[in-house]
Order: C-alpha cells, then sequence, then structure tokens
C-alpha cells in the first residue's frame, strides 16, 4: 500500500496533504492559535493606522461605561449597605462583571460583521478554508475600542480591592482568577450563540442584549436582592449571575444567604464551561442550517 | 483512474418560507409548516477524471452553483452520494480543503481590507506552506498573473480585472489537486480574460490540476474545456465534449442592427430572408438576426438588409450559453414526449 502510494506518478501534492490532514491534536490547535494571533495582528495594525480616533473610542468607551461605576458610588451616598454588601463589595462584584463583559465583548467582537459576512456570501469562503470558520471571524474583526470597558473594569477591580480588607490565600486569589475567567466564557458564548442567529434571519434583534448589557447591571449588584424568578434565571439558566457572585463570595469570605453548598463557588468554572458549551452548540446548529439552506 | 470527483444521484431541495418580517416574524419562521419545496438539483451523477478541465454550464437557477456548493461541502445534499478527493465533502471539509482550490466569481476569497500581498502571507499560514516554499510560489503566481504592481494595495481598492487574478492567484497558492471556479472571467475586458484564461490553462497542462469551470460565456468553454456538462431545471441535458455540444446546436450567430426610423419611407420594409436564417426582434429601430455563418456570410447578410433599410450601426455575436441551453432543453423535451 505504502510502497504503491510512493510509485503513483502525481501523488506528490496528495501524499503531503495526507501528511497534512494527519496532524496531531496539538499541531492543529498550534495551526489555529498561529493563524488567529495572525488575523489578530492585521486587525490591531488596521486600526492603529488611525491611531488618534482609536484612542478617542478607547477612552470614550472608558467613559460610558464609567457611568455604571459613578452610578454605585452615587447609590451608596444615601445607604451603607445593598443586601448585606458595603460600597467597595459592591464595586468589586461590578469590577468582575465589567471586566469579564469587556473582555468578551473584544474577542467576540468580530461577530459584528456577521450579518454582513452572510448576506455577501463571503461566509462561504471562510468555510472552504481548512481554520474553523468561527475562529477566523473572530480574529479578522476585533475591535479594539472595546479595551475601554476592559480598562475601567479592571481599574475598578483593583479599586475594590486596595480598599477592601481581603485576606489573602491561594484560594482567595485564584477566586479572583475563577471570576473573571468564568465571567469571560459566559459573556463571551452568549455573544456566539446570538450571532448564530444571523444563519435564520439578516435582521438583527436585541433579545440577546437583554442577558448581556442586562446581565452585567445585574451581576453588579448581589443576587439575592433580586425576586427569586430573577435570582434563578442568573443563577442557572443564564449564569451571568453564578459566575460573578459565588467566586466574589469566595474571595471576599462571605456568607451565602442563599443557602447553597459551600462548594458552590467551585462550580463557577463548570457552570461557566457547561454555558459556554451551550453557545457553541448553537453557533454549530446555526452552521449545520447554513450548510442545508445555503442561503 | 480513480475518479476525483464522483456524483451518483444528487439531489438538493430547498424549503422557500414566506418571509416574515420583525422578532416575531423571525422566530415564526424557524418553525414554519408553510413551506415551498424547490429542487434546485434533480437526481444527477458524473465522474470527472484528474486532469480533466470540465466545464459546468446552464443558465441562472439551473443548479450550477447548487452543485459546486455541494462538492466542496458547503451545502448539504438532500439526497445521493458524493464523493470528492475520495472523501465525503462535507465531513472532510477540512482536509479537502488542503487539496482544493475554489474561486466564487463576485465574491471574494481574500480579506478585503489587507493589502493583496498581507491576504497572500496569512494564507500561507493558514495552508501551512513553509516561508521558503510560499516566496517562490508567490513570486511565480504574481509574475504569471502580473499582480506586482498592486501587491500594497487593499482588496477593496483593486480593479475587478485585479482583483479575479488575485482571486485565481490565492486559490492555487497551496497547489491544490482540484479547482473549482465559478464565473472567473464575468465583467472583464478582453486582456483580462485573455490572461485570465491563458493561466488557467497552464495550471491545467502543467501541473495536471483538475478544473471544474462554470460560466455563462461559450467562449470561455470552447477555449479552456475539454467537456461540458450542461444543465438546466436541475438536470443534465448533455455531457460531452465541447465539439459533440457544437454539433448538437450548430455554430449559429446574431447580427443586431440599429437602423434610422427618421428616414424610412415606408414602414416595415419587408425582407427576403435565405432559408436559414431567423429573424429574432424587429422594430423600427432594431433588427436581430440569427444566421449559420457555414450557409450565409455576415457581409452578404448585412448586404441584404442596407437594400431595404438605412442601418446606422451594426454587432455581430456568437450566442450565449442561455439561448444554446434553451434550444438543447427544447429538443430534449420533445422526444420525451413521443416516447
Amino acid at each position: 500500500m505504502g510502497e504503491r502510494d510512493a510509485i503513483k506518478p502525481a501523488s506528490n501534492a496528495s501524499a503531503s496533504g495526507r501528511d497534512r490532514h494527519s496532524l496531531e491534536l496539538g499541531d492543529r490547535l498550534g495551526h489555529r492559535l498561529d493563524v488567529f494571533g495572525r488575523l489578530v495582528s492585521a486587525s490591531v495594525r488596521e486600526q492603529m493606522v488611525y491611531r488618534r480616533s482609536f484612542l478617542l473610542e478607547v477612552v470614550g468607551r472608558m467613559l460610558i461605561t464609567g457611568l455604571e461605576l459613578v452610578a454605585v458610588f452615587f447609590l451608596f451616598q444615601h445607604v451603607n449597605a445593598i443586601g448585606g454588601w458595603t460600597r467597595w463589595e459592591v464595586v468589586y462584584l461590578y469590577g468582575t462583571a465589567s471586566s469579564s463583559l469587556g473582555i468578551a465583548e473584544l474577542l467576540t467582537s468580530g461577530l459584528k460583521e456577521m450579518p454582513e459576512l452572510v448576506r455577501s456570501g463571503r461566509f462561504d469562503g471562510l468555510l472552504l478554508r481548512p481554520v474553523p470558520a468561527l475562529l477566523q471571524v473572530l480574529g479578522r474583526h476585533i475591535k479594539l475600542f472595546y479595551l475601554g470597558r476592559t480598562i475601567q473594569g479592571i481599574g475598578a477591580l483593583v479599586l475594590a480591592l486596595v480598599n477592601l480588607d481581603v485576606t489573602w490565600t491561594t484560594a482567595s486569589a485564584a477566586f479572583v482568577l475563577i471570576g473573571l475567567v468564568s465571567g469571560i466564557l459566559v459573556f463571551a458564548a452568549l455573544f456566539v450563540g446570538a450571532a448564530a442567529q444571523c444563519f435564520w434571519t439578516v435582521e438583527s434583534t436585541e433579545m440577546f442584549n437583554a442577558f448581556t448589557y442586562g446581565g452585567v447591571e445585574m451581576a453588579q449588584y448581589p443576587i439575592n436582592i433580586y425576586r427569586p424568578w430573577i435570582r434563578t434565571l442568573f443563577l442557572f439558566v443564564i449564569p451571568v449571575g453564578f459566575v460573578s457572585y459565588y467566586p466574589a463570595l469566595a474571595v471576599l469570605g462571605k456568607p451565602d444567604v442563599l443557602g447553597f453548598p459551600a462548594f458552590f463557588p467551585w462550580l463557577a468554572p463548570f457552570v461557566a464551561a457547561m454555558f459556554a458549551g451551550v453557545g457553541y452548540g448553537f453557533w454549530r446548529i446555526g452552521v449545520r442550517h447554513y450548510e442545508s439552506t445555503g442561503s | 483512474m480513480r475518479p476525483i470527483v464522483k456524483v451518483r444521484g444528487l439531489t438538493k431541495e430547498f424549503r422557500v418560507l414566506g418571509h416574515r418580517r420583525g422578532l416575531v416574524g423571525a422566530a415564526r419562521n424557524l418553525f414554519s409548516n408553510e413551506a415551498r419545496t424547490v429542487r434546485a438539483v434533480d437526481n444527477i451523477s458524473f465522474d470527472i477524471k484528474p486532469g480533466e478541465f470540465v466545464g459546468y454550464v446552464g443558465p441562472n437557477g439551473a443548479g450550477k452553483s447548487t452543485t459546486v456548493k455541494s462538492l466542496v461541502g458547503i451545502l448539504r445534499p438532500t439526497s445521493g452520494e458524493l464523493s470528492v478527493l475520495g472523501r465525503d465533502p462535507q465531513r472532510h471539509r477540512t482536509e479537502n480543503a488542503f487539496q482544493m482550490g475554489v474561486v466564487f466569481g463576485q465574491r471574494t476569497q481574500l480579506w478585503w481590507d489587507l493589502p493583496v500581498v498581507e491576504s497572500f502571507s496569512l494564507l500561507s499560514r493558514v495552508y501551512r506552506i513553509a516561508p521558503d516554499a510560499f516566496r517562490q510560489r508567490f513570486e511565480d503566481l504574481s509574475g504569471r498573473l502580473d499582480l506586482e504592481s498592486f501587491l500594497d494595495v487593499p482588496v477593496r481598492k483593486l480593479s475587478l480585472g485585479q482583483r479575479m487574478r488575485c482571486e485565481i492567484a490565492a486559490a492555487v497558492l497551496h497547489s491544490p489537486e482540484l479547482l473549482f471556479l465559478d464565473e472567473p472571467t464575468i465583467g472583464l475586458d478582453v486582456l483580462a480574460k485573455k490572461e485570465v484564461r491563458d493561466f488557467l490553462q497552464q495550471v491545467n497542462a502543467e501541473t495536471g490540476t483538475t478544473v471544474v469551470l462554470t460560466s455563462h460565456d461559450l467562449d470561455d468553454i470552447e477555449r479552456l474545456c475539454s467537456r461540458v456538462i450542461v444543465i438546466d431545471h436541475g438536470q443534465i441535458l448533455h455531457d460531452g465534449t465541447v465539439e459533440s455540444l457544437r454539433r448538437i446546436f450548430g455554430h449559429r450567430r446574431i447580427l443586431s442592427l440599429q437602423i434610422d426610423p427618421s428616414s424610412s419611407e415606408k414602414e416595415e420594409a419587408v425582407i427576403d430572408l435565405p432559408s436559414g436564417v431567423t429573424m429574432l426582434e424587429r422594430s423600427p429601430e432594431k433588427m436581430r438576426l440569427e444566421f449559420d455563418p457555414a450557409r450565409t456570410s455576415a457581409p452578404e447578410l448585412l448586404q441584404l438588409v442596407m437594400a431595404k433599410a438605412p442601418v446606422t450601426d451594426l454587432h455581430v455575436s456568437d450566442r450565449d450559453i442561455e439561448e444554446v441551453v434553451r434550444e438543447i432543453y427544447s429538443r430534449e423535451a420533445g422526444p420525451k414526449e413521443e416516447r
């Protein structure tokens, strides 16, 4: 078999092709990361051509989203605590949610191009390259002005940690990261799942914004202050609240007034991963639908 | 030789939904049962051998792009079996992508906002081409397709001819074994057309690349293809050499004439047309005649008309593929009814 392949005259390209697609998993991942990195770099260089307007956009976005933080401080002019949480504790919650959303927005900003890519048929071309289409969309069209919220959110987070009296252990430090990463996953999954709708309709709907921008507004306050059905929705259905509230409890050493078991904070990354799986599932279903309609 | 493309009983049906507007309408569209089924491709079968240069022609909506999209793996057939490069094209789309090149005429495969050269260097990473091999290959391609003068221009600023040359270079950068081209010469001027055709001929002859070309342009087909598959209403009407296609429809041309309507004394002068010449269109200012150049020459025909009507301008052209296909279709339909 191998010998016959070697003799076959035109097998030059096909033999190397066969080598190429029997790649090891790690190699394939490396290839994808390489392509993703290069696409991102192309996006960044393109936006850097207009450096001044880029800076203005970032600062503008920082200020606009910063108003949310101002609102928190304003509220605490009148009250000492919300649902048993002090001012800096709430700022910590807000900072986690806002920087998670900021990073997720940044990473998925390329999805804003999806309606246009589908309408123009250029999405077909992405499917024909040996790199996942989602990766190409995300990498190629990253919009850097979303850095505005990221910077603002991390600023709020650091400010809160400086003003809070946190007993630092390996676990509490880990939960700062767990909260951030889980939040990024959940918000990113929402954006990816929402973008999948353009495989069915080019009309954009604002439904999903209720869960992303609504979610960050919700997640900046302790979840125990909300009505039970809203609590359930944002803890277990769209776990924006779960991944901000529980890791924050662990960082701040606060008791869970909702009475769930003590291991709940540890569940955050798994809940986030599961939700990310659901978001990606929607995307896959969308692509399959696209493949059957060819629209 | 094992076929590189194998199609057996390919059928593709689309559900066409009544389009509703708004969020509720969009949601209802998802679940709607009020769909009409349209069969775009109806039980077609053919094989393509390695090294063939196949023209896949038919009028708009005949099922051409549905077939091509199924073959490249971005459209799931309703039924039938497909094997491309020895694999199921949809399930093994990524593997096939390494050995396949695609040009979709109007839709760019390149990164719209990036300079041409950057698009190519990105593609070299996508297709895992080693830097040295890439440099050599790209130099060769940009020489042959004359890309040097606009390598630093963003793709969106290129002229159609420049862009099409880039698209083709991009599609063959990774030296694919199989190349799909959808209308690669549409909208190009004569010179650009020639460049594109010459290049495709080279690719096919030098490296044995199998090429499948869809085109409206009979000239493309005649100059490039060793075999033509004609499709209409989702069915194959003809599959054979270009010569056999020409035998079927003959070689007929069209003479279009502009006539000065003001100077005609009598309206609609009667012209005795020789046999084999058909009047396609007639109005006081315009006339279109179809003729067989082997039987009647164009000057002869022109003289006949000029004796009766003041001709101001003229144009001779080949019949386009749509008319040819229409004719084949009506011929095919005839005997079927008799049977």
